[in-house]
């Protein structure tokens, strides 16, 4: 074996902790870089596969009760290639007949499980279901405890009389999300089942494929006005874009995030791995002076110390890439069951493996070559008097800076000054803890960004429950509705879907004088009550350029119609998976004009007298009862909100993960540069310990000098973080929903806390490493 | 050769001390067996060639090393039953230590690193411990340099830097190991002249030297050879206890001149 080879084995041998935590701090950085950039990658992949599969619906049809013989009247149109129906109901389902509280329940009724062609449904386990029997998609477990063989009972209102059905199978429905993220569950049964369940003859829901998927609008178009023509009453068409898919946004920002959290762990793994290597090159000074004495040349001698940083990198790839490909499986996995997705079997492209070169071998021997080339071109007697570490480098501007404290300990002065014997380290470790800081910061201030524009958006819809009604009732119902005793407020309202050209728009029907909606105008006013006047949403304005007094086209229904703007509001909130671009509010009489309801409401917002959660159930189940002659289904506010809760949970849980590996990281980073001062600086802690220096002196000594790197880091990443959450909250503002910016005290608190634990945690390690030092093992070391 | 024993009251006593080091060819033995009884107030050198041992018996006085077999008391302490914690407490309060290397903490200035040892020993106040320090530094002349770093100073500077430091806690007992051994012979004179002038009353100086001329200027020279006491004995010329090398009075720890 070259000797040159052997004496670098030797000296990884020697140091073997620092050895060891260099390879792991390498390890860590090539894992986390490949683990995030193999989820991504998947997840992108999964979804592609699901958009681009042939099993989706191209166009979307929700009607009411539909002739299945409409079917083949469709089916004739130019570029309709297949319709299926299916029957939705929105039910309710518990293992338990007293059970407090029903699980929602969406029920699919389908025609020929073993003929589906479109939206098919996958068999995870079991079989399908037959008369009287139901299959749960198996997210539904995250909801309901239940096996395979069990009864569970439906019924869409408390006044119903419940069903018993067989639990025969669990599916998977691609691409749809989680049952948790929706706090709905979905179930299917035999078509016939359904049409009972919903109180109907023929089928409630359309799916159709097309032979030209481009020219859908116009097809889309022509199915609207055939049923409007046959009087079939139709609450939304929406044709499936692939660029605007369920899901899309939420997983887009999923990808977002890993795709920032993966640059902060290449800069942090980076900083750590150069700042040990660059550590172990300046303990070898003295090493490479002898070298160069021996007659050592700059090629020979760089080649002597890329050898260590070359052998550490190929350590920290050969197992980072496995480990780094093992868990972005597993978070992948995590991630694509909550997003409906299925992840391609375990495989590797050439991205991953050059990632963890890059930052296994690139940053570690870029590190090794700065400080070998510059030893290379010191003079050898200064590399032979180079022991240990420099005196300390700005003494006096530091004395300045501490003058208003007052006399400062000898010890504290010590430990102070100790960060600028090696300002690279130093620099390096604080930039290290400042963006630990700053990451912590920009997620937790997303995080409260999220909750509090959920907040406020609940905040504009001001009503406690909902009450829709099996077939559209008249307005005037609101009054029976406002004299029921549990109710405070009523109000009648609209809810259908539509278009604005292409693009597919939620509609609201609401009264010109609501308490309920509490509006807030950004331009023009609010609709006065004349006909053909509505308010559009922010995200529609802009994406559209629409102005106030400007004239749309509005398609609902089968018809199309031109309205005035009336003006703009700002109201950005979504319901989970909804593909809608904006939403448009105006009276109820122009919404069921358009969908021949007449002046019909298929939904009442109410105003509860009492508003706890347990009070509102109890609440909408009297409600259900009195109102149980037109099919009412009520739901409550409050559990709508802790479903986009839910929703945001998945957001939340990421952001803690990466938070912590980063956390984990700046720690490792900041005990990394102690261990490095403590073993540097042996000898004069050898000294110390001669001269009456106790544990506790040594320990308050590397105490001080981590919660300094704290404080500085600290102060940095405030600066850093606030930079970084407004970039984070705008950028997923912007896949997700709209978000106002919320910076926290608490927040603040809790960075500062963060830091400087971390930093005291830190320390504790080598402080405790430098209090087991005897003097004599200090002094004789070199 | 058995060391002759000494009447006067032991102030250290080593009995049986033995140092042993495993290396990579076996069994090191630097100290062997060695009995050797000091009394307060003497001054003593000890002298052999590189690797004798001699380092080892100041460092297990010092409590710095610790014995693999045999007993140390120092001003009537066990050393060998203290624990580690305890036995740098009682180094802080009862031994200055002065190096060959000076080893002064390179960030702290001439003051500060005199005001470390006896922040170390606390106890006293702040104002009284820096008072103290200067005090120190005033008495080895370098009272003008005390803002000044280890590396701004010369060798023999940084010397008496230590010098005041090892004394900032006015302890019983003083060590040097080899102080003038990187400094030149002028230099190393004067180090010694205040080794001697601080070693008044009942404080023991220990020093560590290869030079004959300085070694003579102890009242007691103990040969080491192969880990052994090869011989002990008294001089005629004693440390001059009184010696006028700076004018100080040494034994209130006043200057006359104020």
């Amino acid at each position: 074996m070259p000797i040159l080879l052997l004496k670098t084995f030797r000296d990884l041998r020697h140091r073997t902790l620092r050895s060891f935590l260099t390879l792991l701090g390498i390890t860590i950085g090539v894992a986390g870089v490949v683990a995030i950039s193999y989820t991504a990658r998947n997840l992108a992949a999964a979804q592609g596969a699901v958009y681009a599969a042939a099993s989706q619906a191209d166009i979307s049809v929700g009607t009411g009760d539909l002739s299945p013989t409409i079917r083949n009247v469709l089916e004739r149109l130019p570029n309709v290639a297949l319709v299926e129906p299916r029957v939705y109901n929105f039910t309710r389902t518990a293992t338990d007949l007293d059970a407090t509280r029903w699980v929602d329940l969406r029920l699919i009724g389908v025609g020929d499980f073993g003929q589906m062609q479109i939206n098919r449904v996958e068999l995870l386990e079991g079989r399908f279901p037959g008369t009287g029997e139901i299959a749960l998609d198996a997210s539904a477990r995250n909801l309901l405890d239940v096996r395979l063989g069990d009864t569970i009972f439906t019924r869409a209102r408390a006044a119903d009389r419940p069903v018993a059905r067989r639990l025969v199978g669990f599916t998977r429905t691609p691409a749809a999300l989680d049952a948790a993220i929706l706090n709905q569950a979905t179930g299917y049964a035999p078509i016939a089942d359904a049409r009972k369940a919903a109180g109907l003859v023929g089928d409630n829901r359309l799916l159709i494929r097309l032979e030209a998927p481009d020219e859908a609008g116009a097809t889309a178009g022509r199915i609207g006005r055939i049923l409007g023509g046959r009087g079939v009453p139709v609450s939304f068409i929406t044709i499936r874009d692939p660029e605007n898919a369920e899901g899309r946004r939420e997983l887009a920002t999923v990808l977002l995030l890993l795709t920032a959290f993966s640059a902060l762990g290449v800069v942090l793994s980076g900083f750590l791995v150069g700042n040990t290597v660059a550590a172990i090159m300046a303990e070898e000074m003295r090493q490479v002076g002898t070298m160069k004495a021996l007659g050592a040349g700059r090629a020979r001698l760089i080649r002597a110390y890329l050898l260590p940083a070359t052998l550490l990198g190929t350590g920290g790839v050969v197992i980072g890439l496995p480990v780094g490909i093992g868990g972005g499986g597993a978070l992948g996995t995590f991630l694509a069951g909550l997003l409906g997705l299925r992840l391609p079997p375990p495989n590797l492209a050439t991205r991953e493996p050059l990632l963890a070169l890059a930052v296994g071998l690139g940053v570690p021997i870029v590190a090794a070559v700065i400080p070998a080339w510059r030893g290379a071109g010191t003079p050898v007697s200064a590399l032979v008097r180079s022991y240990g570490v420099a005196a300390a480098d700005g003494r006096r501007a530091l004395d300045r800076l501490l003058q208003p404290v007052g006399r400062v300990s000898a010890l504290a002065l010590m430990a102070l000054r100790a960060g600028g014997r090696r300002p690279a380290r130093t620099t390096i470790t604080v930039l290290v803890i400042a963006i630990s800081a700053a990451a912590f910061l920009a997620t937790q201030t997303l995080n409260s960004s999220v909750r509090g524009t959920v907040d406020a958006l609940y905040g504009v819809y001001a009503a406690d429950a909902y009450l829709s009604v099996g077939a559209a009732t008249t307005v005037r119902y609101a009054d029976d509705l406002g004299r029921l005793p549990d109710v405070a407020r009523a109000e009648a309202w609209a809810r259908t879907g539509g278009f604005i050209g292409p693009l597919g728009v939620d509609v609201w029907g609401v009264p010109t004088d609501t308490e309920l909606y509490r509006y807030r105008l950004v331009a023009g006013r609010w609709y006065s009550g004349q006909p053909r006047e509505l308010v559009v949403t922010t995200d529609l304005a802009r994406d559209l350029g629409l102005v106030p007094d400007q004239i749309i086209e509005v398609d609902i229904g089968a018809e199309r119609r031109p309205f005035t703007i009336a003006g703009i509001i700002d109201d950005e909130s979504t319901y989970l998976g909804s593909t809608a671009s904006g939403k448009l509010f105006m009276t109820v009489a122009d919404v069921s004009g358009m969908t021949r309801y007449g002046d019909r409401a298929n939904l009442f917002a109410l105003a509860l007298e009492r508003r706890e959660p347990t009070e509102v159930d109890a609440a909408l189940t009297r409600i259900e009862y009195a109102t149980r002659g037109l099919s009412t289904s009520a739901y409550a506010a409050y559990s709508d909100k802790a479903s986009t809760l839910q929703a945001v949970r998945i957001l939340d849980l990421l952001l803690r993960a990466m938070v912590t590996i980063i956390g984990l990281v700046g720690a490792a980073g900041i005990t990394n540069t102690l261990i490095l001062n403590v073993t540097e600086r042996r000898r004069e802690i050898g000294i110390m310990r001669a001269i009456g220096a106790r544990s506790g002196h040594l320990l308050q000594l590397l105490l001080v000098e981590g919660l300094a790197l704290g404080l500085l880091g600290l102060a940095l990443g405030f600066a850093l973080g606030l930079a970084l959450a407004r970039a984070l909250v705008e950028l997923t503002g912007a896949s997700l929903f709209r978000l106002d910016f919320r910076l926290t005290p608490a927040t603040l608190v809790a960075t500062a806390a963060l830091a400087l634990g971390l930093a005291l945690v830190a320390s504790v390690g080598p402080g405790l490493l430098a209090a087991r030092l005897r003097p004599i093992e200090a002094l004789r070391y070199e | 050769m058995p060391p002759p024993a000494h009447p006067a009251e032991a102030f250290i006593r080593l009995t049986t001390v033995t140092r042993a080091y495993q290396t990579g060819r076996g069994t090191l033995t630097a100290l062997h067996e060695t009995d050797l009884t000091i009394a307060a107030g003497e001054s003593v050198a000890i002298v052999g060639p590189s690797g004798s041992g001699k380092s080892t018996i100041l460092n297990v006085i010092a409590g710095i090393d610790r014995p693999s077999g045999g007993q140390i008391i120092v001003g009537g302490v066990e050393l060998t039953a203290l624990s580690e914690e305890r036995l740098t407490r009682w180094r802080g309060e009862h031994v200055g230590i002065v190096f060959q290397f000076f080893q002064l903490m390179p960030t702290l200035s001439a003051l500060e690193n005199v005001l470390l040892a006896s922040e170390f020993r606390g106890g006293r106040g702040r104002g009284e411990r820096r008072q103290r320090a200067l005090e120190l530094l005033e008495r080895v002349g370098l009272a003008e340099l005390a803002d000044h770093l280890p590396a701004e100073l010369s060798g023999g500077e940084q010397q008496r830097v230590a010098l005041a430091r090892a004394l900032v806690n006015n302890p019983p007992l003083l060590l040097a190991d080899e102080p003038t051994g990187n400094l030149d012979s002028t230099t190393g004179e004067r180090i010694m002249a205040l080794l001697a002038e601080f070693a008044v009353a009942d404080r023991t100086l220990i020093f560590v030297t290869h030079d004959p001329v300085l070694a003579a200027r102890a009242g007691r020279i103990i040969r080491v050879r192969d880990g052994v006491i090869a011989s002990d004995e008294r001089t005629e010329v004693a440390v001059d206890r009184d010696g006028p090398t700076t004018g100080l009075d040494t034994t209130n720890g006043r200057s006359p001149t104020g």
